[in-house]
Parts: structure tokens; C-alpha cells; sequence
């Protein structure tokens, strides 16, 4: 049974950044969803998993193979994609992809060549395969990425901020390609944007300054809200007033006012009217919780 | 916002550990600058601390760091673009002329600072152990910071300025590093050009610019004057002012800040992918990974492949590979020069040239490439990606070695293909493959593998690019510092020694296996510490060696631990076997422990220097060689008489010092008593019962083998080899104590307590009158003996060869000297082609056999030598005294040494000084002709003359020699060949003058000083028969050779004493008109050259 278990994770950078505090979190197959702030530890999360770093404490396990002491293992049946990377410029997309390819084990030369040739269609880059990767756009530069981290048939696919510099159809094609994959391997999805998460993940956790703030279904946590969350559009002035006196979870602006989600257990009145919490408000009042407590 | 950049600039590199590295490697390499740039050699009168000494080093120094100053000048924009930076940049409002102008002042600051170093390290110098005070002039803080400003300052400028430029212009980090190396190609290229003024001043280091200022300038004026930037050093600098604002100004107008950023759209706009005919539904395929050794090797081929591409698809190295050919184009022009003529382009030529040129050359290459290859993945931020995959640690590594290497490889095929193009280019077919293979395969291709896993090795340990740069190169440096220091074990000289010299004759020797082995030894321990690298690699973002430390185990796999643990039991084997040989098998001699025990053996045994000893008269030797099992036997009989007036009472016996040679079985006619208290000099001391009275004769009989080492690293030398022996009498044993044993250098006599060496000689004046050399065992001996050899060659010795004969598969010879003859002779045995010939006296009429015998394929200018020999033969014969010996032979030997040199009616001449020229008869003199005639006419002044063994020897020997050579060549060649000999002569002459260390003596005082006995020797002798007559100092040389020769002069059968300076100058003077007689002093009693 591939499933993905970490127990009492923690890290500290040498500079004192606690980046990881005792995190313990059970991932099935399927999509996972890890949220949180720019800063939260969700790339150490996913670089430790990714046998690139090594945690002070705590032990992940997939499958039942400790992955820090079978880091080989893990890697062949591991996909990556890193939240920030590079490309050797004077390289062209195919070229690159073979090399990965060979890098991860796949040594049969048609095999490969299928392989690299499947991927390149899939990431809609099959036209510029010849092209060098310095004239890449960020979001082509993001498709190879995400070519690299499918070639191998990952059980464990581990994708670090992938959307950012998709557009949205480029987006919507890869949540295709990556639902299509998660039903049989575990996929560990981060972003600090609330709709990824919402769309694509059948299980997720709220990351926040190294701890985990809340873990489970999203649907629950949605249905956990239901009812809860009033909005109401106020002045600017009126701001801290509203702040003293409710649960302020989020703030937008709308036509350059204030529009705050505010969470009650009981009607609040007051011209703030019900509306159907999303997994940004789950979010925020998680964010916000922990950020009084 | 400019001071803004420059202050953020300089701010940025002081925090930077590489810049104070830089800075530190500088000052320690400007502590032995002077030692490095002059290689230790004596500069004659001039002191290592004087302004043209100063300024070399600094402008040498300053040309070889260029690397540095494109390490700091080429990259401050790089940087800003590497590290997406620019969007920032650019977004603030800066203007393209603060941008270059703030980053450009601020690198130039800090490498002003680096560079420092070479000011405070030269300083400090002066005080280095290594120096002497008797070197130095008193310290002046002047001469090194008013040639820093003059001649380093301007010299950073430029090559900041054009870095800078290339840096902001290029963006590449590889032209960056490379193209210090290019700057130096430019270096070489002026040097080609033939007119000395032009090249001075565009030599951008000011080198050749600084030499040519001083040229005429007598020691004392090179000790205390500054070299003043006026006349070409002015015009150099200002030329190379001039080209740095040219460059500088070029590159602002070529540089766009925002150039990148456009490119970038251009490109998306033409390739924007189209959805229409995209099939998103297409399936992943299934697979599955290769994980068997075969697989493994897929991977390793396939990713040094993907590296060596990266590597050789950069402008930059086709750039070298280019260079390269034009280096090697250049400096081939010269090659294996003797007086003045070059040789053919044979291919050990070419090897040593390419060789001593690519080294510098490949250090960068590998310095860099090593770095960057390490760093490629982390470079382009590509690491996570990498590092996730499960490619094994060692594949990655052995990788990126395996593509290194190819790159090597390619650059080495590009050298031979440059060698055998320049070679066909002059018309010369004769490519040696196996040398070509041998010089770079054997030789260079192991020292880059070895320096590679060194750089891998520093740049994973330190995690730092730049550190490892550094490391490394001083790792290299320190190699060669404790070479210098004496430690010279294989066991422990990284990389083992270096190939000798090849020689046609003889290959590289019999060194090559042991050669073989010792690399063998050090690639295995490269391998070792490949492994090492491979698990100590950043892999991921653990970058602390701490931490990666902590998980060697984890990655120290089983199959590593397999293949290191055997691999060390075979190095340690192979250290075990390497040690046995050279240090159980056959003793080892480190380089102290030689010195001491040449000065024990001086402090022991000189009290006998003096000690008189009966005289060999009669040589009898068997000599059994077997030059291909590297092993002869001797067994030999002396015939010894007493010549002084006391009785002798003990004989000193002084076996030749070496290990491989035994001497055994000595016994006399008489009996005697042994003392061996001396046995570890070699020195045995035989006390007769009776002693040896005046007159009387004793028989010495001797056996004497030899076996050479089975497998040793010694260069092969003049001496017993597979093919080309050269022994001498040299290598027999003597008697009494040898000269040839102390130490020489006066610096090393000083540190071993000894006196200077030539004191001693001067108070021994009177018994050296009565020595015709330093070993004085004979005056003339009757001389036989019996060889034999190989069935492939022959053994050419003194006299007469009597019979000749096969037995048992070997060749028998019977030599046997009808007269008698000085106690100098050379046994030979070679695989030879024979040419021969026969000289009939016009004298006499008798008649002489001549006979050159020489390597196959060394035929170019063996007729020049036959009539050479006949037209000398001719003269000497005429004017001096008859040929006194039946046969007169030149015999080749291996280029492992290069002279040649008459003993009594045989010429042993060395592959490397005669054989292979390439005369141009219309351009150059026939050098071949005129060293052949030289060595002729030793057959008289050497062979019929011996001079006394005090000061003025050399002008009775070698002038004598010179002027007869010069007046046969004046027979058979044009004037304009003569005044062009004697204009080579002259500028050899000031050349050498210029480095002797002692005050220069007259020629009839002449000691050592070659410079004089051979140039001046000619020229003095040339002008004073041009003055008097060529058939007076003819008649003049007549009559000394009369008086003073060995076999019945008649003034030397009077006295045992031999003529001297004075005897020969009262010849010259008898022939000298009154109105002459001044020249007789000025050319030959006094100081100043008369031309």
C-alpha cells in the first residue's frame, strides 16, 4: 500500500528558522493539498520528502520504506518538480528531457524515445521540442518542468507551486494531466493559492510557520463552515471598529471598499449577509486563528 | 547613483571570501615571485632585488594571474544578470553610464587591492629564507612601488578594461575564465614578430619591453637606475593606454541594459506553440527502469557524452582549440636550435614544444572546466531537479570526469593534428606516431586526469567554486615546491615523475615500465579519491561538509565499498611494490641524503686529494656488454708504475659511485693488506708489503659488473643503455681521491660547511701543473681490449680494430691503440648504419679510415661530417703535426646528452647536436661542419697537447680548438659565412656574459667560464691571426705542439709538469711583430673584448 506517512518532522536552518515543527501527516493516493503562506515551510516539507534535505528529527516513510535512509529507492519512483529551478539554456527541450530521462533510469532507447515524445504532447511542447530552453517563457519553462517530473510513472509525484506562471488553460491542463495520474499515485500539490487546492484535492493541510494547523478532507472543513461565514461591504473608516467587534477572517476590496468575511456561530445582522464559505475562508480563519493564538 | 553602485560593489566583493583568497594566493605566490620567474637561475652580477629584476617578475607575474583579473573585472555584470537581477536594475532609474562606470570602479578597486599582494609579497620576499644577502641589493622600498605603479598599474588597466568589457558584452562565464589565456596568446604572438622595436611595444606586459630598455646597460647600472617610462617602455604603454579606452569606450556603446530582456521577446514571438494539432489525450507509456550494470553504463556513456557536448559546443573552446594551433604554429618555428641552426621537425621536437606550452594552457582549461562542470547542475539552479533523480552518485561523478576527459582527449588530437600539419607544412614526413602517443597519452593526458580529480576533489570539499579554483592551483604549485624541496618519492610526488626526454636511439629509455607503473599507482588513487568525491558530492541543499559527512555511510553503497576496498588493496600493493623496488631492491637517494653524503665524502677523504699515487700505463679490458638486459662485465688489468721520487706505500682504490656497480675481485701482483674502513665511499685503501719504488711496475686485475636497476624511475643517461652505450674511462675505477664527487653549488658547500673550491686548487698550484686533468691516474697508456655485444651491434673502442668475430650469437671485437695514448677513452655499442671513407695525408701519405657510424635515419648530414673530418684532417695535418692514429671514427649516442666530445682517434656525438639539423646552406652556417672540425681538431689539442690542470687549460684545449675549426671553415666557406659565425659568436658571448656570477678573467686565466674559452675564444683568436697572419700563428702552434706534446715533446720530456698559458702565449709572442705585441696582451692576458 503506497501511502506516504510523516511523523514528527521537524527542521531547523542554521540561521534559527524553525522551518518544520514536529509535522505528522498520513497521505493516501490521491491528490494532496499542502496551503499555505509564502514562508510556511511547504518547500522544506516537500524537499525532505524529495530526499533533498535531511530533517533534524522525524521520519517519512512511503510504503513502509523509511525515504531517508532508501533515498536511491525513493528517487526511482519519485517525480519532482521544484518551486524554483533552472534550465540549461543552450539546451533544447528534447535534448534535456532525454538527459533527464536517462538520469532516471530509463536506459531502453525506444522506451525513452516514446517516452519523451508522449510527454512533450501531454505538456504541449512538442512543437518547440527543438527549441533551446533559454527562449523559453516562464510558462513553457514550467510545462518542461512538469514533463520532467511525470517521466518515470512516479508513485510519489511531489509538484512545488506549479501553477505559478501558467496561464489559466495551461493550468486547467495540467490539473487534467495530474487527476488523470493521482488515481494511482500519491500526489503532493503546494501552492499558496486557495483555488488549486479547492479544485484538484481530495485531501489537504493548512501549513502555517512550520506546523500543520489543520489536515483532513476539504469537503469537511467546508461543511465544518457551513453557515458560518457573512460578508458585509463597509467603509474604510468603519475598518478597526470591525475588527474589534467581529471575526474578521479575510478582506477584499471591491470597487475600492472594504468587503470583509467575517465567521459567527449565529447571525451577526448588522447588513452583513450569509454567503457559502469557500476554502479560502477555511483557510483565512485558520491563518487568522493561529496568527492570535 | 554612480558612488551609489560603487560603494554596493565594493561592499559586495568585501564579503566575498574569494576576494581575499585571491589576494592571499597572490602574496604567497609573489613571496618566491623572483624564484619562479627566473627559476632560480644565477642573473649574474645583477641582484635579485634590482629594478629590471623587480619589474620581470611583476610584469611575468601580472601576465600569468590575467586569469585573476578576469575572474574580478568579468563579472560584476555577469552577476547582476545570473541572478535575474537586472529586472530590479532596471526598474530603478539608473543610467547606463553610472551602471558601468560604478561597477567598472568599483572591480577596479578591488582588484587594486588584490594585486596588492604582489607588492607586499615581493617585499617580504626579500626576506624569505631562500634568499642571500650576497644576492641582494640593501632593501628599497622605491624600486618595488614605483614599478607597481609603472608597469603593474597600467597592466591592470588594460586587462580590466578589456575584461570588464567581454565580461558585460559576452555574459558568458566560460570567456570569462578563458580568456586571460587569450590575452596571453597575444603575448606569444608579438613575440614572433621579427622586429624587436615593434614587438616591445606591443607586448601588453611590457616584457620584452622592460628587456629591451635596459639592454645596454652594464650590471651596476641594472642595480641602481629605475627604468624610466620614456622612449619604448612609453610608447608601450601609451599603445596599450590607447587600446584600453578604445576597448573601454566600444564596450559602452555596445552595451544595452536592457539587450537581454528584448532578445527574450523576439524569441517567443517565434515559436508560440499552436494548440490545433496537439493531442492532449495521448497516454503516458508504461515503463519501466534499467537497473542492471549494463543500464548503469548506458548512463555513464550517455551522460559524459551530454557533458563533453556542453563543454565543446562553447565558442570558448573552439576559441582554445584555435589558439592553440596558432601557439604551436608559432613556436615551432624554432626547434632543437643548436648555434644558431634548427633542427628538422622531428616529433619529440614538437612533443616538448607542445608540451611546455599547452601545460599553462591546460592548467587553466582544467582549473576552470573542473569547477564549472562540478558546479553545472547548481550553476543554472538545475540542482533540485538533478539531485532527485536516482542516477547514482558515482555514475554522476565518473561522468563528468569521463566528459572532462573527452574534452582533453579532443584537445589533444587537435595538438597532434596541429603537429603533424606544421610538420607537413615544412616538408618533413617522418611522423613518430608512438611519440606523439607517448608525449601526450603517457605523459599529459595522466597529469590532466590526475589535476581534474584534484580540482573535483577541492571543489566538493570546499562547496565554493572560487576557493576550489584557488586550491587547486595551489596545490598544483605546491607539487611543484616540494619537488624543489627534495621530496621526490613516486611513493609520494603526486603524479609521479615526469617521461624523460626520447631519443631516437634509445626510445624513452628503460624507465618506461617503471613509468607505467608509477602512473598506474597515482590513477588508482585517483579513482580512490573519485569514490571519496562521489560520496561527499552536494547532493540537495545540504551544502555543509558537516552535515554531508554524517551520511557517507548511507551513500558508501555496497558496490562502492567493493570497488574502493579493492582498489586500495591494489594501491596499497602497488605502493608496497613501488617501495620494494626503489627502496629495498635498490637503495633510494633522496636528494639531502645525495648532498651529504658528497660532503662526508669530501670531509673524509680530501686529505688525500694530494697523496701521491702510482700511474697507469698499460689498459687491458674485457668488456662483455648485454645492452638488452641492461648489464655488462668487466674484467680489466692495470699496469701501474711508481713516477715520483718516494716510495709509494699504499694505494687508494675509488670504485665509481654507483649503486648498480659492484667491483670485485681486485688483486695485485704483490701481496697487500685491505682497509675497508672507507667502504661506504666506494674508497679502498691497499697497503703494500713492499712499497712501489720509483720505477717499479704492479698489476692491478679487476672484475667489475653491472646490473642495471630491474625497475627504476632514474632517467636514462650517457652510460649503459638498450641501445647507444657510452662508457668512458670515467666509469672504471680510478685512484685516489675525485674532484668529481664534491659538491658543487657554493651555496649547498656553505650549508654543508665546506670551503670554497677554489682555493684549494690555487694552493695545489705546482702538483697541478703536473696533471693533465683533475683525475690524473696516467699521462699515456698503452691501450687493448676485448668486447662483445649483441648480435645487433656494435662496439666501437680506441686503436686498431684487430679482429672481429661471432660467437654464440654475439659480436666479438678486438680493438688495440698502435700508439700510446692519454687515459680517456669511450667504449660505444649501437645498433649503427656504417658509413665509411678513407683520408690519404698529403704529408706523409699514410693513409687514415674514417668511419661514421649512426642511428637508422640520422643519414641528413653525415656527408657534411666525412668532409668535415677529411678538409680538418687536411689542415691540422699540414700545418700543426700528423695525424697520429690509424682511424678516425664519429660515433652517434642518445640525445641524453648533448655534446661531442674527441678522445684519442674516436668521436662520440650526440644525437641532439648534429644529426638532425636542418642546414640551410644559403641562409646559415654549417654548424655540423664546424662542430665536426672542432672536435677534429681535439685529436691535436687534447689528444697530442695536454694542457696543465690550472686556470687558462680550457683556452690551450678548447680556443685552440675553435681557432682551428674557424680557419678550415675559413677555407671552405665564404667570408659572409665566417663574420656571420663570429656575429652568432658575439651575441652568444654578451648573452652568457651577462648571467656569469664571477668577475670575467682574461683568456689565458680562463677557468670554467664557457662563455669565454668557446666565444671569445673564437673571436680573440680569429682577430689575432687576421692581425698577424694565419701561417704565423700556424708556425707558432707548430712549434708548441713540437715542444709540448705527450709522446715526445722535446720540451716536455723534460719536465713532468704540462705547458700552461704562459708556455703557448711565448710561441705567439715569438712570431708577433714588435708593433704587435700589444695584441698578444689585449686579446689573450686582458679583460676587454677586442673585436
Amino acid at each position: 500500500m503506497n501511502h506516504l506517512k510523516i511523523t514528527n518532522l521537524s527542521k531547523t536552518y542554521p540561521n534559527g528558522v524553525k522551518a518544520l515543527q514536529n509535522i505528522s501527516l498520513d497521505i493516501p493516493i490521491g491528490m494532496f493539498g499542502l496551503l499555505g503562506p509564502n514562508g510556511a515551510g511547504k518547500s522544506t516539507l516537500m524537499r525532505t520528502i524529495a530526499t533533498l534535505q535531511e530533517p533534524d528529527v522525524g521520519t517519512i516513510e512511503f510504503g513502509g520504506l523509511n525515504t531517508t535512509e532508501n533515498k536511491m529507492e525513493i528517487r526511482k519512483i519519485l517525480g519532482y518538480l521544484p518551486q524554483q529551478y533552472g534550465l540549461y539554456p543552450k539546451v533544447s527541450a528534447e535534448v534535456l528531457l532525454n538527459h533527464l530521462a536517462v538520469l532516471k533510469g530509463l536506459t531502453h532507447k525506444q522506451a525513452r524515445k516514446e517516452m519523451v515524445a508522449a510527454l512533450l504532447q501531454k505538456t504541449n511542447l512538442y512543437q518547440v521540442r527543438k527549441q533551446n530552453l533559454g527562449g523559453f517563457s516562464g510558462g513553457m519553462k514550467q510545462r518542461f518542468g512538469i514533463a520532467q517530473a511525470l517521466l518515470t510513472n512516479p508513485k510519489l509525484l511531489i509538484v512545488d507551486e506549479p501553477t505559478a506562471g501558467l496561464d489559466p488553460g495551461e493550468r486547467n491542463r495540467f490539473y487534467n494531466i495530474l487527476s488523470e495520474i493521482s488515481e494511482q499515485t500519491v500526489v503532493i500539490l503546494s501552492s499558496h493559492i486557495v483555488d488549486d487546492i479547492q479544485e484538484l484535492c481530495t485531501n489537504m493541510a493548512i501549513i502555517h510557520q512550520g506546523q500543520v494547523v489543520l489536515s483532513g478532507k476539504p469537503l469537511t472543513f467546508l461543511e465544518d463552515l457551513k453557515g458560518k461565514v457573512y460578508q458585509k461591504t463597509i467603509l474604510k473608516e468603519e475598518r478597526s471598529n470591525y475588527y474589534q467587534s467581529y471575526q474578521v477572517i479575510s478582506e477584499k476590496l471591491f470597487l475600492g471598499n472594504p468587503v470583509i468575511n467575517i465567521l459567527s456561530e449565529t447571525p451577526p445582522g448588522n447588513g452583513f449577509t450569509p454567503i457559502l464559505a469557500n476554502l479560502e475562508d477555511v483557510y483565512f480563519s485558520h491563518i487568522e486563528k493561529n496568527k492570535q493564538d | 547613483m554612480l558612488y551609489e553602485i560603487l560603494k554596493f560593489e565594493i561592499q559586495y566583493r568585501l564579503k566575498r571570501p574569494e576576494t581575499y583568497l585571491f589576494f592571499l594566493f597572490i602574496f604567497l605566490f609573489a613571496l618566491g615571485g623572483v624564484e619562479f620567474v627566473f627559476e632560480g637561475k644565477s642573473l649574474g652580477l645583477v641582484k635579485k632585488n634590482a629594478p629590471i629584476v623587480v619589474a620581470k617578475t611583476m610584469a611575468a607575474i601580472t601576465g600569468i594571474l590575467m586569469m585573476i583579473v578576469s575572474l574580478v573585472m568579468g563579472t560584476p555584470v555577469l552577476r547582476d544578470f545570473s541572478y535575474d537581477f537586472q529586472a530590479l536594475m532596471f526598474v530603478n532609474p539608473i543610467s547606463k553610464k553610472d551602471y558601468l562606470v560604478g561597477k567598472f570602479l568599483g572591480s577596479f578597486i578591488i582588484l587594486l587591492f588584490i594585486f596588492s599582494g604582489l607588492l607586499w609579497g615581493m617585499i617580504l620576499g626579500e626576506y624569505m629564507p631562500w634568499r642571500h644577502s650576497d644576492d641582494l641589493l640593501p632593501f628599497q622600498l622605491k624600486t618595488y612601488v614605483y614599478t607597481f605603479l609603472t608597469l603593474v598599474l597600467p597592466g591592470l588597466f588594460f586587462g580590466g578594461v578589456l575584461f570588464f568589457v567581454t565580461g558585460a558584452l559576452s555574459r558568458s562565464m566560460m570567456i570569462v575564465y578563458t580568456q586571460g589565456v587569450f590575452l596571453f596568446v597575444v603575448f606569444i604572438l608579438t613575440k614572433a614578430i621579427s622586429n624587436e622595436y615593434i614587438q616591445a611595444v606591443l607586448d601588453p606586459f611590457s616584457l620584452t619591453t622592460t628587456s629591451r630598455m635596459v639592454d645596454l646597460w652594464t650590471p651596476e647600472e641594472k642595480n641602481i637606475r629605475l627604468i624610466p617610462v620614456s622612449g619604448v617602455l612609453l610608447v608601450n604603454k601609451m599603445f596599450w593606454l590607447v587600446v584600453s579606452f578604445l576597448t573601454g569606450w566600444i564596450g559602452y556603446e555596445k552595451f544595452d541594459l536592457v539587450l537581454i530582456n528584448r532578445k527574450k521577446v523576439k524569441k517567443k514571438k517565434e515559436h508560440v506553440p499552436t494548440n490545433d494539432d496537439v493531442n492532449f489525450e495521448v497516454k503516458i507509456p508504461k515503463i519501466t527502469l534499467g537497473e542492471t550494470f549494463t543500464d548503469r553504463l548506458i548512463q555513464l556513456f550517455h551522460v559524459s557524452w551530454f557533458y563533453f557536448i556542453s563543454i565543446f559546443k562553447q565558442i570558448s573552446f573552439l576559441a582554445i582549440l584555435v589558439c592553440g594551433g596558432i601557439i604551436i604554429m608559432i613556436n615551432s618555428i624554432n626547434l632543437g636550435t643548436v648555434h644558431g641552426v634548427d633542427s628538422f621537425p622531428k616529433t619529440y621536437f614538437i612533443i616538448a614544444e607542445l608540451q611546455e606550452m599547452s601545460l599553462y594552457f591546460f592548467l587553466i582549461i582544467l582549473v576552470f572546466y573542473s569547477g564549472e562542470i562540478i558546479w553545472k547542475e547548481r550553476d543554472v539552479n538545475f540542482d533540485l531537479i538533478f539531485s532527485a533523480t536516482p542516477i547514482s552518485d558515482f555514475t554522476h561523478i565518473l561522468a563528468k570526469f569521463l566528459g572532462l576527459s573527452l574534452i582533453y582527449l579532443t584537445l589533444l588530437m587537435s595538438l597532434i593534428f596541429y603537429g603533424v600539419s606544421f610538420q607537413t607544412l615544412s616538408g618533413f614526413y617522418e611522423y613518430d606516431w608512438w611519440v606523439y602517443a607517448g608525449g601526450f597519452f603517457l605523459e599529459l593526458f595522466p597529469f590532466l586526469l590526475l589535476f581534474t580529480i584534484i580540482a573535483f576533489f577541492f571543489q566538493i570539499i570546499t562547496n565554493r567554486k572560487y576557493v576550489g579554483f584557488i586550491l587547486t592551483l595551489v596545490f598544483f604549485v605546491a607539487t611543484i615546491l616540494v619537488q624543489a624541496l627534495g621530496i621526490d618519492h613516486d611513493l609520494f610526488l603526486f603524479g609521479g615523475k615526469t617521461l624523460p626526454g626520447y631519443s631516437d636511439m634509445n626510445g624513452y629509455g628503460a624507465v618506461l615500465s617503471y613509468f607505467l607503473l608509477v602512473k598506474c599507482y597515482w590513477l588508482i588513487f585517483g579513482m580512490l579519491l573519485l569514490i571519496i568525491c562521489s560520496i561527499l558530492i552536494t547532493r540537495g541543499t545540504e551544502t555543509r561538509l558537516k552535515i554531508r559527512w554524517t551520511f557517507i555511510a548511507q551513500r558508501f553503497t555496497p558496490s562502492l565499498k567493493k570497488s574502493a576496498t579493492i582498489l586500495s588493496i591494489i594501491f596499497i600493493g602497488m605502493a608496497c611494490f613501488i617501495f620494494y623496488q626503489s627502496n629495498i631492491k635498490n637503495e633510494y637517494w633522496s636528494v639531502s641524503r645525495k648532498q651529504t653524503f658528497r660532503a662526508d665524502y669530501e670531509k673524509t677523504l680530501s686529505k688525500w686529494e694530494y697523496l701521491p699515487q702510482p700511474k697507469i700505463i698499460e689498459v687491458a679490458l674485457n668488456l662483455d656488454l648485454f645492452p638488452h638486459k641492461k648489464e655488462y662485465l668487466l674484467t680489466g688489468e692495470f699496469l701501474l708504475t711508481n713516477k715520483t721520487e718516494f716510495p709509494i706505500k699504499e694505494i687508494h682504490l675509488q670504485k665509481l659511485l654507483d649503486d648498480q656497480v659492484r667491483l670485485e675481485k681486485i688483486t695485485f701482483n704483490t701481496p697487500t693488506t685491505l682497509n675497508d674502513s672507507y667502504g661506504k665511499f666506494g674508497y679502498t685503501i691497499y697497503t703494500l708489503k713492499t712499497p712501489l719504488t720509483k720505477g717499479d711496475t704492479l698489476k692491478m686485475s679487476f672484475t667489475q659488473t653491472y646490473k642495471a636497476k630491474s625497475l627504476s624511475g632514474e632517467k636514462p643517461r650517457k652510460g649503459l643503455n638498450k641501445n647507444g652505450t657510452f662508457l668512458t674511462n670515467d666509469d672504471f675505477p680510478t685512484f685516489g681521491y675525485n674532484q668529481k664527487y664534491e659538491l658543487k653549488d657554493p651555496r649547498t658547500r656553505e650549508t654543508y660547511g665546506l670551503p670554497a673550491q677554489k682555493n684549494r686548487l690555487l694552493e695545489n698550484q705546482k702538483i697541478e701543473e703536473t696533471r693533465g686533468r683533475s683525475i690524473s691516474d696516467a699521462d699515456l697508456v698503452n691501450f687493448s681490449i676485448k668486447a662483445s655485444t649483441s648480435a645487433d651491434q656494435t662496439v666501437i673502442a680506441p686503436g686498431k680494430l684487430e679482429k672481429r668475430w661471432v660467437d654464440n650469437d654475439r659480436n666479438y671485437f678486438a680493438y688495440k691503440m698502435e700508439i700510446p695514448m692519454i687515459n680517456f677513452y669511450s667504449i660505444l655499442s649501437g645498433k649503427y648504419q656504417l658509413q665509411k671513407d678513407t683520408w690519404m695525408s698529403k704529408t706523409d701519405s699514410t693513409s687514415t679510415d674514417l668511419a661514421i657510424y649512426y642511428h637508422q635515419g640520422h643519414a641528413y648530414n653525415v656527408d657534411r661530417m666525412m668532409a668535415s673530418m677529411k678538409a680538418s684532417l687536411n689542415y691540422y695535418s699540414t700545418n700543426f703535426s700528423p695525424y697520429p692514429y690509424s682511424h678516425l671514427r664519429i660515433v652517434e649516442f642518445p640525445r641524453y646528452a648533448d655534446f661531442a666530445q674527441s678522445f684519442p682517434g674516436t668521436i662520440p656525438f650526440s644525437e641532439s647536436i648534429g644529426f638532425v639539423l636542418d642546414i640551410d646552406d644559403e641562409k646559415e652556417v654549417d654548424m655540423v661542419f664546424y662542430i665536426t672540425a672542432h672536435e677534429t681538431a681535439h685529436q691535436w689539442w687534447g689528444m697530442q697537447i695536454e694542457a696543465a690542470n690550472v686556470p687558462g687549460r680550457n683556452m690551450i684545449l678548447e680556443s685552440l680548438a675553435q681557432y682551428s675549426a674557424l680557419m678550415v671553415m675559413k677555407e671552405n666557406f665564404s667570408d659572409q659565412k665566417i663574420e656571420q659565425f663570429l656575429a652568432l659568436q658575439l651575441e652568444n658571448y654578451l648573452r652568457k656574459r651577462n648571467q656569469a656570477t664571477q668577475e670575467e678573467p682574461a683568456l689565458a686565466q680562463v677557468e670554467k667560464q664557457d662563455y669565454i674559452y668557446y666565444e671569445k675564444g673564437a673571436i680573440h683568436f680569429f682577430a689575432f691571426q687576421a692581425a698577424i697572419g694565419e701561417k704565423k700563428v700556424n708556425l707558432a702552434l707548430r712549434d708548441f705542439i713540437q715542444d709540448w706534446n705527450n709522446q715526445n715533446g722535446v720540451l716536455k720530456k723534460q719536465t713532468d709538469r704540462y705547458p700552461k698559458t704562459e708556455d703557448l702565449l711565448g710561441y705567439f709572442r715569438a712570431v708577433t711583430p714588435d708593433s704587435l705585441q700589444y695584441l698578444v696582451t689585449d686579446l689573450f692576458e686582458k679583460v676587454p673584448l677586442v673585436e
